[in-house]
């Protein structure tokens, strides 16, 4: 029984390639069709940084140096062999070259993103997408990708520099001019004219000339170019090799100090730990084991560490109170001479002198030991002082130099006031000073280096604890001082304020007694006389210097009372007389905003004003 | 070509990173003892709780220069006893016909798995090879039969 065999879905061999004509045909439309958007490379487009192109709404040009043109001249990046420093999302991979996307092109059809070159070389074949292959018209369904955050996570992966030997990484965006004008390891044309081999650029020097003459390795003999002995020491060469006196190990020979230094196990060394006391030193794999089986100067190495810490923030501190305390001198200074120089009179700058007392007072808290400590601060701190000795003597911390300053110490202990150590502990204690308290206190001889390690670390701690109050105390006192003055110079300009305002009562009064004179003056017949010696009865020396305009200003208010009584007899008219009245009021109205500035500068206020204001302010009194 | 080259290179860090159990892939050395990048040696174990299951198949992948425009060809060394195995070892499997269902974005793992899927699961549809399609549409006991020896013959180590 036979079966008849349904055709084959594939040819035996494979599959068909594409006859050349098809071939042809698809390549022609790409050079006719596409070029306007996939790639029109001129000459111009080569040193232009990929980002201008695509904003500038350019057509989509790939740079010449990219390696698609044919005529390749210069070496160029291939942006789909380069090795990326970090893991890049896989949604920025190409899904053709499986790199992230370099020049992406997305199709208008459904939206699938591909580099540039890629989806070209896949429709060379197929006019249909890669991905679902639907079909895809070259010159319409294929535009840029234009999406900025794809575009911007793409320029900034980071990437490693492809020209060997270079470690540069960089964003990629960067990375063409890097290659370009940078790179140490970029080839480049050799340097002699008559040569047409390229050269790295750090190689690249007219002094030395062309370096591609053939040389023998002086090692293994072989013939190469001279530029090339480096590359061919690091990688090939056999008789490079060097034997490590140590270990045996064959190693390249340039490497050997390298591997003497950190790596040879069999090599004499040191503790690391030597810097804090340990005399060991053996093989390296001996002190290896020595360190796993834990040193016993370890701990030590830590609490030095720990006081070169502390040492650092006592410094710190001790630039910070100094500062502090210039400025507190400074606004003592500065407020003393305040007091004196402002306040309205004596009882305020006295105010001043005990309101600073005071605030000393308050600063202070009602112990001694502070009080102690300020005054040891306004004296430009000697016992600090004494201590910045002893801690630069202790900068460079070996161990015997520990020994050595301790020592020192104890004799200036036992050199001072005090007949022994312990009676100077006492005294210090009842001194209540803060800072030499746990520092000095502990005077006896030290047993072990440790312990004497231990006490330098708790003297250290006490210090700083001691720095940290007086950095609070006298924040405090500054931030009091500063209080207090502000307050005074609050009370001033409520005081100032206040006179202001009596000030502005009494022009007020006078003005309105004016117009009232002037007003029985015109319009009950009083005389001017009255008002005049009323005028300067009370108001002093403003009245006094308005005598030369008053003339005027009775003129106007004359004329003025003559209007109105001419409207008033004329009777009946009530409501013109209104009408004229409120267009007055608008017009004061709008005098008196606009010229309050010159009121207060000039004692002569224009007749006209002087009436306004009077008007805007207290109309009753008319 | 560049493309390819690249691609491939891609393919192999991918495939070194992650790929599934029981197969490998790796790149031919030439003469020289360069690695060819374009001449994959691959296995593929049979699926496991099939009549497959114990063997391991050794492949021959080879990239065209269009790769990954086109697809790579996929053989069995030696030739495998299968419906959709031509008697060279050439592989019929849809993924593999640029006429069909080929993609560029097809990767290296997919092809392999897509091979371990085809062995237990035949298609009648495109036949390559007539003894083992006879004998799968007429005697499945005795294409079973084969089909273990075949696995005895190709034992995973």
């Amino acid at each position: 029984m036979s079966f008849e065999m349904p055709p084959p879905n594939t040819p035996e061999e494979g599959v068909a390639a594409p006859t050349p004509s098809s071939r042809a045909e698809a390549r022609r439309i790409l050079v006719s069709g596409v070029p306007s958007t996939i790639y029109d490379s001129p000459s111009s487009s080569s040193g232009g940084s990929r980002r201008s192109s695509v904003a500038d709404d350019a057509p989509y040009q790939l740079p010449s140096r990219w390696g698609h043109t044919q005529d390749q001249t210069e070496p160029g990046i291939d942006y789909q062999a380069l090795d990326y420093a970090q893991q890049v999302d896989e949604a920025l991979l190409c899904p053709i070259c499986h790199t992230p996307f370099f020049l992406p092109m997305t199709t208008k059809t459904c939206g699938h993103t591909f580099c540039a070159s890629c989806l070209d070389r896949a429709l060379e074949t197929q006019h249909a997408c890669p991905i679902d292959r639907r079909p895809l018209d070259i010159s319409r369904d294929i535009s840029q990708t234009r999406t900025r955050v794809i575009l911007d996570q793409l320029d900034r992966l980071q990437v490693k520099c492809p020209n060997i030997g270079c470690e540069y990484v960089c964003s990629r965006e960067l990375l063409h001019a890097h290659v370009e004008r940078y790179c140490e390891y970029t080839l480049i044309r050799c340097p002699d004219p008559h040569c047409d081999e390229t050269i790295c650029r750090k190689d690249a020097r007219p002094e030395n000339g062309c370096l591609h003459h053939v040389t023998l390795c002086p090692y293994c003999e072989m013939a190469l170019t001279f530029n090339d002995l480096e590359r061919h020491y690091d990688q090939e060469c056999t008789g490079q090799e060097a034997e490590c006196p140590h270990c045996g190990a064959v190693i390249v020979r340039h490497r050997l100090a390298k591997h003497i230094a950190t790596d040879c196990r069999e090599v004499e060394t040191h503790c690391k730990f030597r810097s804090a006391g340990c005399k060991q030193s053996a093989r390296r794999k001996d002190i290896e084991e020595h360190q796993k089986d834990g040193c016993v100067y370890e701990a030590i190495a830590k609490l030095m560490q720990a006081r070169e810490e502390d040492h650092k923030i006592i410094n710190e501190l001790k630039g910070r109170l100094n500062a502090l305390d210039g400025r507190t001198r400074h606004l003592e200074r500065y407020g003393g001479g305040g007091g004196g120089g402002g306040g309205g009179g004596g009882g305020s700058s006295s105010g001043l002198g005990e309101s600073s007392a005071h605030a000393r007072a308050a600063a202070s808290p009602s112990s001694g030991r502070t009080t102690n400590t300020l005054n040891n601060l306004n004296r430009m701190q000697p016992p600090t002082s004494g201590y910045a000795d002893v801690m630069e003597a202790n900068q460079n911390i070996t161990l015997d130099d520990l020994f050595e300053t301790f020592e020192n110490e104890n004799n200036h202990h036992i050199d001072s006031n005090y007949s022994s150590p312990r009676a100077a502990a006492a005294a210090m204690a009842s001194e209540a000073s803060p800072i030499p308290v746990t520092y000095n206190s502990v005077s006896q001889p030290w047993e072990s280096a440790e312990e004497y390690m231990l006490a330098q670390f708790e003297a250290m701690e006490a210090k700083i604890e001691d720095l940290r109050k007086m950095m609070v105390e006298l924040d405090g006192r500054h931030t009091m001082r500063l209080v207090n003055d502000t307050m005074r110079m609050n009370e001033q300009i409520a005081e100032l304020g206040s006179k202001v305002g009596v000030l502005g009562m009494h022009t007020t009064w006078l003005m309105s007694m004016q117009r009232q004179s002037r007003g029985q003056q015109s319009g009950a017949g009083s005389t001017p006389g009255n008002t005049r010696s009323n005028i300067t009865n009370t108001g002093g020396s403003s009245g006094g210097s308005g005598s030369g305009s008053d003339g005027t200003a009775d003129n106007r208010g004359n004329e003025e009372g003559r209007n109105r009584t001419t409207t008033t007899t004329a009777g009946g008219s009530g409501l013109s007389r209104m009408a004229t009245q409120t267009q007055q009021d608008n017009r004061n109205r709008t005098d008196g905003e606009g010229a309050r500035g010159r009121y207060l500068n000039t004692s002569d206020i224009p007749p006209l004003r002087r009436n306004s204001v009077g008007r805007g302010e207290n109309p009753p009194r008319l | 070509m560049a493309l390819c080259q690249n691609r491939l290179q891609e393919e192999r860090k991918q495939w070194r990173k992650d790929h599934p159990f029981g197969f490998y892939a790796r790149p031919q050395k030439n003469a020289q003892g360069v690695l060819d990048l374009k001449i994959w040696e691959c296995g593929i174990p049979g699926k496991e709780k099939t009549i497959w299951e114990g063997g391991l198949f050794k492949l021959t992948v080879t990239f065209p220069d269009e790769y990954p425009t086109k697809p790579p060809k996929c053989k069995f060394v030696p030739p495998l006893f299968h419906p959709n195995v031509y008697p060279s070892g050439t592989v019929c499997l849809s993924i593999l016909n640029e006429e069909e269902a080929w993609k560029p974005a097809i990767t290296m793992k997919q092809i392999l798995l897509g091979i371990q899927d085809l062995l237990n699961d035949p298609n009648p549809e495109s036949p390559a090879q007539a003894e083992a399609y006879n004998l799968f549409k007429k005697d499945r006991v005795e294409y079973e039969r084969r089909i273990k020896r075949v696995v005895r013959e190709n034992v995973a180590p």
